[in-house]
């Protein structure tokens, strides 16, 4: 049984009348501490997988297996509970909250869990030991998604997952922040989920999975993953 | 505009329905509440003048201490401008129900002024029928069919002025006279006048009116609160008053030359009685003189009788023995007289045989007659004997006889002796009685020469009459109408100032976050070559149009509900009042709406110009987003460390957003001070009453005196008081409403007052507390160096402690007298100036009459009882109990209960609309945050609390500048609503402001429940979308 585990979630939208089938039977396992990059393009069923994954939203049937425990089954309160305690969320627009500094931001996760890690030490890995006072409007993009992962870090969660995380960057610090993200992911034994559009990215993972139509439409197993700094896009 | 931007705009509407209504919303509150409050005066001017118009109530009464006659009524129907004159009878009588003794008045059925309407069963026909009022009946239990029966309540007899005593109640009638239940004092009764009588105008028998009530040309057509009616009424009184000498001359002259007539009447009544009373006293006594001459006379006989009797008694065997002696002798005498004749018949014999016989010598014929001569001499003189002898004897038998008679009649002649003591008796009793009725017509006499006098003295001591040419403020019902009026007027001038302010932040708040959410499509219509005034107009037309439709909706809600709401109030105190008349206000309606769309169209013209200066380029590209600032708490670490993330950036947000905070603040502050301004205005009259009655004034009664009473009945007056055991102590003083002006002052008007100058300056402290009024209580000392006067004069005069004021001591007086203030002291109703008898002394030259008495009441005194008491000793013309004044406050206190109740909705409405507002916008604004912070795993409590903190921080500020600005609109619509003659008390209670806070935040809760479910319905996916 892998780490995680999805088993034909099927999620269907109702719209007035027609039924939209936004997740068609998808499948596929996660194991602890895999770089996983969900891929494919707009409107195919990746945004669903995140949802579903990061218990935002349930699957209409299907089972999704977290470290043993089927989330699938699990009422509003236990799936607020499963994202407070077990899932770390980054975002493309970093979501920070405007009225914290960095140092506060990450704490507003911290103080959520007993288990949290310390903050400024969080702060200290993803490099911004000395931008901890700062507002967000005061730092730069990069700098704000590294304190949107040192949040999601400090929580010390069983998943990393990651929307688009470089969709607002530019391409270095695009690639800067993939690289935390891959290395925390080794050093840290990580789990990681990132969900891109852009295909480029690929390379850098453990486990790539391609969603076409709501479907799996391949998953590849990378066994060499190349290092962030060698792939171009 | 082109077809498009129409289009968007109706959709941005509908897109933004909450928005919109929001500030629809709030200008509606400003509206009604402005266009209502204020119209709300006029409505209650023009429902009092319709009811006084139909009824045609006076417009001037005029009233003389003599009365009034027909032709002072004519004089005045003379007067320019005087439309219709008619002479009225009021009179004030007792009458007994259920044990209960009731004053009521009795008024003469008016012919066209002072209209009494019936409500039920019918008009007066008869002379001993009469309509009741509804107090009437309330008090005495009686209904219609029922009879009622009067007395004076004095020496005076009822059909001195009415025709019958007895009346019928045929139905239930009411006066525009009499607006509420307060129908004013009476010399008689309890002093309290219950209620009234309407009978037909015959049954009153005098024809001396108790007033002229007048009405105005041209009057009717003006409203009765109106400058103009108040100019056209007082020329007429002015004219008025320029007869009044004339007229009071005449009517003196009229009483006096009558009272005169009547006095010599009855003078020469009394002389002649005087006479007749004389004559028939002397008379009896003459007869009385007479028939004890008779008795002696009789008396004197009777014992003479006696006499006789009893010396015939001890005479009668004398009597007898003379008879029995007669008898014999006359025996002797007849024996005599026999042998003397037997022997002259021998000797005549013999001579006469002599004669015959010649042979008988002459000698011896000589011989023989001589001897016959002597027997017949001797016969003879034996037949005198014995005739006298027999008439001796029947004398002394008649004698003896008669004697014997007398003797037998003696029990009779006794009796006759006590038929004699009884006449004595009898004579004895007569002279008594004669005594008695002697001294009691003297003293008959006396008296009525007593009466002779003290009504020669009444009569010469008479003053001219005065005339009292009163407008319709000196009706008690018709002023407090018109006072209450007023206050409603000042309200209405102060709170929808906080409606308006609050709506232009509302405004500017929710276009602000309007604009700045379109900065984009703004920066395309831009781009796109669309004018500033086509960009900035949908802007300017989605404010104006909420305001106009808004204003719309405010001035008809506002205008036609709370002008009957307020009436409705106002009409469980002024139950006469008719139908309410609440008519469009055009004036306020406009100014209302004008105000609001200023204020919301001005917002958001602020809101849109920052956004319109820059450039399309800026405007595309998503706003910065608003920089986190660090407050002053942060400062101090020890506080700062302390507080969690959620309570850090809610300090952040407050000092983030100021037109969000502003709002806010002023929004809760304003529904503070509402709730506080409501619940304060009960405080302060409740307050006004409590310190005057309970504090301030410390006996129980006054007394006035009448100032006419010689020393004795003074002292025969004050007796009987103290005889009254629920009586324990009180204090003579004089009192006379006095006239003053502040001297150095802008201020020149000339207000009036009570001066009160008590007989023992030591003794006032006892019955009147005379302190600053302040935080520590600190008596003051009435001094012979010049007054003290009350707080509201001070500040009406315009003078402080230390400077002077002009008193005089009437309207006439020509004289001011130049005082010194030397103390203000604490006094919530009435002014009073109090002043020291030697101090008076030295002004006047005399002593001022001591025509009141302050009575202090044992606890548990039954105040009424006292009062009918007191009213009916000789000398005392009016009781007013402070008890009857508490209770008449307390009812204008409850009164004041709707007042709360408005201020409450108001202020409910107000905190509604803010805090819905700015809950709506933070969250649309944070609906990203917020959306994220789900998404991290925030419970809904979590999110709750994070997002309310903001506002139970705002709510709390709020809370505490609202008890400041509540405070400080207390104390103006107090003032402002004050009257010359009260102070209202001037400090919230705390429990007001605690029922304030709590409501306040009882509001602001119930609004953050609805955004709970706001809250929950936001969709954490959001916080995955991009920046739009």
């Amino acid at each position: 049984m892998s780490f995680i585990e999805l088993k034909d979630v099927v999620k269907t939208y109702k719209m007035g009348e027609i039924e939209i089938k936004a997740a068609d039977n998808i499948s596929f396992p996660i194991e602890k501490g895999e770089f996983v990059i969900v891929v494919g393009p707009s409107g195919a069923g990746k945004t669903t997988v995140l949802n579903i994954l990061g218990g935002m939203d349930t699957a209409t049937s299907g089972g999704i297996m977290v470290d043993g425990t089927d989330i699938g089954k699990f009422s509003e309160k236990e799936l607020t509970k499963y994202r407070r305690d077990d899932v770390g969320f980054v975002f493309q627009f970093y979501n920070l909250v405007q009225n914290l500094t960095a140092l506060e931001n990450v704490e507003l996760a911290s103080q959520m869990k007993s288990d949290a890690l310390e903050a400024e030490e969080v702060l200290a890995e993803v490099g911004l030991s000395n931008r901890l006072d700062n507002f967000p409007s005061q730092l730069s993009g990069g700098e704000q998604q590294r304190v949107s992962i040192a949040r999601a870090l400090a929580k010390n969660p069983k998943l990393l997952l990651c929307d688009e995380p470089t969709g607002a960057l530019d391409y270095i610090t695009g690639k800067s922040i993939l690289k935390l993200l891959q290395d925390t992911c080794r050093e840290k034994k990580m789990t990681v989920v990132v969900i891109t559009h852009n295909s480029a990215l690929t390379p850098m993972a453990d486990k790539i999975i391609k969603i076409k139509n709501g479907q799996v439409a391949q998953i590849l197993i990378n066994e060499n993953p190349t290092p962030v700094e060698r792939i171009e896009w | 505009m082109t077809k498009s931007i129409k289009k968007d705009f109706g959709r941005e509407i509908k897109k933004s329905i909450s928005r919109f209504i929001s500030i629809l919303l709030i200008v509606v509150l400003g509206v009604a509440f402005f266009s209502g409050i204020r119209s709300s005066m006029p409505a209650m001017q023009n429902t009092a003048d319709a009811v006084y118009d139909k009824e045609n109530f006076m417009d001037v009464r005029v009233a003389g201490t003599l009365g009034l006659t027909e032709n002072d009524l004519e004089a005045i129907r003379e007067i320019e401008g005087v439309e219709e004159v008619e002479g009225a009878y009021t009179t004030d009588f007792l009458c007994l129900a259920n044990s209960n003794e009731i004053v009521t008045k009795v008024i003469a059925m008016p012919n066209s002024i002072n209209d009494v309407k019936v409500s039920e069963g019918r008009y007066p026909e008869k002379y001993n029928e009469c309509v009741a009022s509804k107090e009437f009946l309330e008090v005495s239990g009686y209904k219609i069919g029922d009879y009622v029966t009067l007395s004076t309540g004095t020496a005076d007899k009822v059909f001195d002025t009415l025709a019958a005593e007895i009346y019928q109640i045929v139905g239930v009638g009411s006066s525009s006279y009499f607006l509420n239940g307060d129908m004013g004092t009476s010399t008689i009764g309890d002093g309290v006048v219950d209620g009234y009588l309407v009978i037909p105008q015959e049954a009153y028998v005098t024809d001396i009116y108790t007033s002229i009530y007048i009405t105005v040309s041209g009057a009717r057509e003006l409203n009765s609160y109106s400058k103009e009616y108040t100019n056209l009424v007082d020329i007429v009184i002015e004219k008025i008053k320029l007869i009044e000498d004339k007229r009071c001359d005449i009517r003196y002259s009229e009483v006096r030359s009558q009272s005169n007539e009547m006095l010599e009447d009855a003078k020469n009544d009394y002389l002649e009685a005087e006479v007749t009373v004389q004559n028939e006293l002397s008379e009896a006594y003459q007869l009385l003189l007479e028939n004890e001459r008779k008795y002696e006379e009789e008396r004197a006989n009777w014992e003479e009788k006696l006499t006789l009797v009893e010396n015939a008694e001890a005479n009668l065997p004398l009597y007898r023995q003379q008879v029995a002696d007669g008898e014999i002798a006359l025996k002797k005498a007849k024996q005599n007289l026999e042998q003397l004749d037997a022997e002259f018949k021998k000797a005549e014999a013999q001579y006469e045989e002599y004669v015959n016989d010649p042979n008988i010598s002459e000698e011896q014929r000589r011989n023989a007659k001589d001897s016959m001569l002597l027997a017949q001499g001797m016969r003879d003189l034996s037949a005198k004997a014995f005739t006298a002898q027999e008439e001796e004897l029947n004398k002394a038998k008649k004698d003896l006889a008669d004697l014997e008679y007398a003797v037998a009649n003696k029990g009779a002649l006794i009796s006759g002796g006590e038929e004699l003591d009884k006449a004595k008796e009898e004579l004895d009793r007569g002279r008594e009685k004669y005594e008695i009725a002697k001294q009691d017509a003297e003293q008959e006499l006396k008296d009525a020469e007593t009466r002779l006098n003290e009504a020669e003295r009444e009569i010469n001591s008479m003053k001219i009459p005065v005339w009292y040419v009163l407008n319709r403020d000196a009706n008690e019902s018709y002023l407090s109408f018109k006072n209450d009026t007023q206050s409603i007027g000042a309200i209405g001038t102060v709170f929808p100032i906080i409606f308006f302010l609050v709506a232009a932040l509302v405004a500017l708040t929710t276009m602000t976050r309007m604009v700045e959410e379109q900065r984009t499509q703004i920066g395309t219509l831009k781009a796109l070559g669309y004018s500033k005034v086509t960009i900035i107009g949908k802007y300017l037309l989605y404010a104006g149009l909420a305001s106009v439709i808004g204003s719309v909706i405010g001035v008809f809600l506002g205008e036609f509900t709370i002008p009957y709401f307020i009436l409705a109030a106002y009409k469980t105190a002024y139950y006469n009042l008719g139908e309410s008349v609440v008519t469009l206000n055009v004036l306020y309606a406009v100014v209302a709406s004008l105000a609001a769309i200023i204020c919301t169209v001005g917002a958001t013209l602020f809101a849109c110009y920052k956004e319109l200066r820059a450039v399309p380029a800026q405007l595309m590209r998503p706003e910065a987003p608003k920089t986190g600032k660090r407050t002053l708490l942060e400062h101090v670490g020890f506080i700062w460390e302390r507080l969690n993330f959620g309570q850090k950036a809610a300090m952040r947000n407050l000092f983030r957003y100021k037109k969000r905070f502003f709002m806010t603040i002023f929004g809760v502050g304003g529904c503070m001070a509402l709730l506080l301004v409501g619940l304060g205005i009960r405080d302060s009259v409740s307050a006004m009453a409590n310190n005057q009655y309970g504090e301030i004034l410390k006996y129980d009664s006054v007394v006035s005196v009448d100032s006419n009473l010689t020393r004795a009945q003074r002292r025969a007056m004050l007796s009987d008081i103290s005889d009254i055991s629920d009586i324990s102590a009180y204090l003579q003083a004089n009192r006379t409403m006095v006239y003053a002006q502040g001297k150095n002052t802008t201020n020149t008007d000339e207000k009036n007052a009570y001066m009160i100058v008590p007989r023992e300056v030591e003794n006032l402290k006892d019955y009147i507390t005379i302190r600053e009024r302040g935080e520590t209580v600190e008596e003051l000392e009435l001094t012979d160096e010049g007054v003290i006067i009350t707080e509201k004069y001070a500040k009406l005069l315009g003078v402080s402690v230390g400077d002077s004021i002009f008193v005089r001591l009437s309207e006439a007086d020509a004289y001011p007298k130049e005082v010194k203030v030397t103390g203000i002291t604490e006094n919530y109703i009435f002014n009073y100036i109090y002043m020291t008898p030697t101090l008076y002394q030295s002004l006047y030259n005399v002593s001022g009459e001591l025509n009141v008495l302050l009575l202090k009441l044992e606890d548990g005194a039954n105040t009424s009882d006292v009062s009918s008491r007191l009213l009916q000793i000789t000398g005392i013309n009016s009781v007013t109990m402070n008890t009857d004044e508490v209770e008449q406050l307390n009812t204008v206190i409850n009164s004041l209960y709707f007042i709360v109740v408005i201020m409450i909705i108001a202020a409910a409405i107000l905190a509604f609309v803010v805090l819905y507002n700015l809950n709506n916008i933070n969250i649309s604004e944070r609906r990203r945050e917020l959306a994220t912070l789900k998404l991290l795993g925030f419970f809904d409590n979590e999110l709750n609390a994070y997002v309310y903190r903001e506002n139970v921080v705002l709510t709390l500020l709020g809370t505490i500048l609202g008890v400041f600005l509540g405070i400080g609109l207390h104390q103006f619509v107090m003032i402002t609503v004050e009257t010359d003659m009260y102070m209202f008390g001037r400090e919230l209670e705390p429990l007001s402001i605690a029922i304030g806070a709590v409501l306040t935040i009882i509001f602001a809760l119930a609004t953050n429940l609805i955004m709970y479910f706001k809250l929950k319905k936001i969709d954490m996916i959001e916080s995955l979308k991009s920046i739009e």
